[in-house]
């Protein structure tokens, strides 16, 4: 009689639940834990700067090439960038920069090109050119290219080879980890003043090569001895970047 | 169980298919959700500007203004008002020394060499694409001109020369001036300008 009813009990809870619920549950669970992760993972791969921004490069009114301009011809990124190591903001030039090549009065480069008829425009009516920025820092951050290249920290460590690109791209995240990560460790990214604007300049292997760095041991000693000598720390609290 | 997996497995290959890896060029300007910090309405440098006609968020000084750094009352070298002031000078108005010619050969080889040349003999790279005859330094009628007349063809270009005055500062054109006239002193320069002791191999050389 006892065994019985339960028995019959035991019968109607395997109604409610059907013989299969473990592993339901079990798949229940584990799909919970997947979904979640992968949400998780997709969140951290696709909301963070380094996929929403690297890699923007828009369209520009001008096709105008780092390549053909600081690669090939060797242009000095300070030819036309001329502020760089003098004020926070890498100004960009002026038309009449391009018109000293590119100016058809002076018979010279490509001086009818279609492609450059924005820039004769601008030079003649003194409206500016309209370059889309490519790199931006939010307004609620500071930042500033002078600090930066005076102490010989390369164009290449924020920009990537813009003497290599054709159109200028997006090639680093921008993010305030990333500025951080370097702020703690500037070491490796040091070189001397005069290397800042030569992208293609490579320490590991150009150091013991070029007049400039020969008569230091390595960029490790060179590097070390800025940071003691000079002085140089790259601050990390909050009030440096948001003032 | 099955399903389920296979249902994430579609879904992952979705997103990827459709937003693509980290690092794809993209033309679209990234997303921003709260924009209010992140873009102020304020005025930026070279910023585009709706009000001022010529689009301009940077204004161009009034006529009249003295530049900062330069002084109305104060016409020692280095602070003089008007670039034209310096025309007239025969001589480089710094102290000429080691430093200013390394600033000068910096300064060179930014902004000139590309048309002049390395030795300023008048075929720096631009020339291979067509650039028209950039002078060369190394002529009788070069070597005799004033200083301030280099000054004044950096300043405000020369026929086929465009201006490099709103480019490079007054000192750096200084700087190269001194180098100009050290290259055209190197082109020169004959075995008894070199200090016995670094001759060398030079004296070997016909
Ligand atoms: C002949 C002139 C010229 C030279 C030389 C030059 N640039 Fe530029 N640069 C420009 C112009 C014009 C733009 C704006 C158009 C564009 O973004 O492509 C620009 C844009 C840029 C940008 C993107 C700015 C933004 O909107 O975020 C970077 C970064 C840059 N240059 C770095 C360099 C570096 C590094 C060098 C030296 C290797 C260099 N440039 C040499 C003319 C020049
Ligand atoms: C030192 C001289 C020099 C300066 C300064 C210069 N360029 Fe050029 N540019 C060249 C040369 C050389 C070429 C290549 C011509 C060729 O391929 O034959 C070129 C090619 C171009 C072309 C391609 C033209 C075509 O029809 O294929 C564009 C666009 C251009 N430059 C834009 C600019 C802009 C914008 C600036 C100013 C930021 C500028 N350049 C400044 C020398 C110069
Ligand atoms: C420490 C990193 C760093 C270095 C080094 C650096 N840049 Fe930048 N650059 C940036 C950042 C960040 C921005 C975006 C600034 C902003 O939005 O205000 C930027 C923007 C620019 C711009 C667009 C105009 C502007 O200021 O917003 C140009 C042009 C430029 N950089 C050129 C250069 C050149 C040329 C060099 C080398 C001489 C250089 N940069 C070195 C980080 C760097
Ligand atoms: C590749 C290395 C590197 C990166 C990336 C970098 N910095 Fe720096 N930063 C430095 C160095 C080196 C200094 C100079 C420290 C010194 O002189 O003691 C510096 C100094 C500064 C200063 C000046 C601090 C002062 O002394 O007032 C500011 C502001 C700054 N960084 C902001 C930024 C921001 C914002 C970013 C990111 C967008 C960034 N930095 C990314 C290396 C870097
Ligand atoms: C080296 C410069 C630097 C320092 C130091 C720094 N930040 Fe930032 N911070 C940035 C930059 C650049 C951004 C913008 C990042 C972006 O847009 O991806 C930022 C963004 C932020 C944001 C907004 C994040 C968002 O995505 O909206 C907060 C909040 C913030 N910082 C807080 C702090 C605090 C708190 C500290 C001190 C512990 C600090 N920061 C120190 C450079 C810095
Ligand atoms: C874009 C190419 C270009 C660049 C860059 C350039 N020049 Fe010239 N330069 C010329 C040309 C072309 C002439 C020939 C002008 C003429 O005779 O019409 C010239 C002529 C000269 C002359 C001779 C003037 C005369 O009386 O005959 C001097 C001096 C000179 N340049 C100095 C410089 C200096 C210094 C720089 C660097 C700041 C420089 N140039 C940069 C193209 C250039």
């Amino acid at each position: 009689m006892h065994d019985r009813r339960l028995v019959t009990e035991g019968i109607r809870v395997s109604r409610i639940f059907p013989k299969n619920s473990r592993q339901i549950a079990a798949a229940l669970g584990l799909g919970v834990v997947l979904f979640g992760g992968l949400i998780t993972a997709g969140v951290t791969y696709y909301f963070t700067p380094k996929y929403t921004r690297v890699g923007y490069t828009p369209y520009q009114p001008v096709p105008y090439s780092h390549r053909i301009h600081a690669g090939q011809l060797g242009l000095d990124c300070t030819y036309c960038h001329t502020n760089v190591f003098e004020s926070p903001h890498a100004n960009l030039p002026s038309p009449n920069v391009c018109m000293n090549c590119h100016d058809p009065a002076k018979g010279n480069i490509k001086g009818d090109s279609p492609l450059l008829a924005p820039i004769r425009d601008a030079f003649k009516t003194g409206r500016p050119v309209d370059w889309v920025k490519v790199h931006k820092v939010p307004d609620f951050a500071y930042f500033n290219h002078q600090i930066h290249v005076n102490r010989g920290v390369s164009c290449v460590s924020c920009h990537g080879r813009v003497d290599q690109m054709v159109e200028v791209r997006h090639e680093q995240p921008l993010s305030m980890s990333w500025c951080l990560d370097c702020h703690r460790n500037p070491e490796p990214n040091l070189r001397p003043n005069e290397l800042v604007t030569k992208l293609d300049w490579d320490s590991a292997k150009d150091w013991k090569v070029s007049p400039l760095t020969q008569n230091t041991d390595s960029q490790e000693a060179f590097a070390r001895k800025m940071v003691k000598v000079s002085a140089l720390h790259p601050p990390t609290n909050c009030t440096t970047c948001h003032r | 169980m099955k399903y389920v997996l296979i249902i994430l497995a579609l879904l992952t290959v979705l997103t990827v298919g459709f937003v693509g890896l980290r690092g794809q060029t993209s033309r679209q300007p990234p997303v921003m959700v709260f924009n209010d910090l992140v873009d102020q309405p304020k005025y930026k440098n070279q910023g585009e500007s709706a009000f001022f006609a010529d689009g301009r968020q940077m204004r161009l000084p009034p006529a009249g203004a003295v530049a900062w750094g330069r002084t109305p009352d104060k016409p020692d070298p280095g602070n003089l008002i008007d670039d034209a002031d310096y025309y007239g000078l025969k001589v480089i108005p710094l102290p000429v020394d080691a430093a200013l010619l390394q600033r000068g050969q910096r300064v060179f080889n930014t902004y000139c060499a590309v048309c002049h040349g390395g030795f300023g003999t008048g075929n720096g790279v631009a020339t291979n694409y067509g650039m028209s005859a950039p002078a060369n330094y190394h002529t009788d009628r070069l070597r005799q001109v004033t200083d301030g007349y280099l000054y004044q063809v950096i300043t405000e270009g020369k026929g086929l020369m465009g201006a490099y005055g709103p480019s490079i500062k007054p000192p750096d054109r200084w700087a190269a001036v001194a180098y100009v006239r050290a290259l055209q002193r190197a082109g020169n320069a004959k075995i008894d300008d070199v200090p016995q002791n670094l001759r060398g191999e030079l004296e070997k050389q016909p």
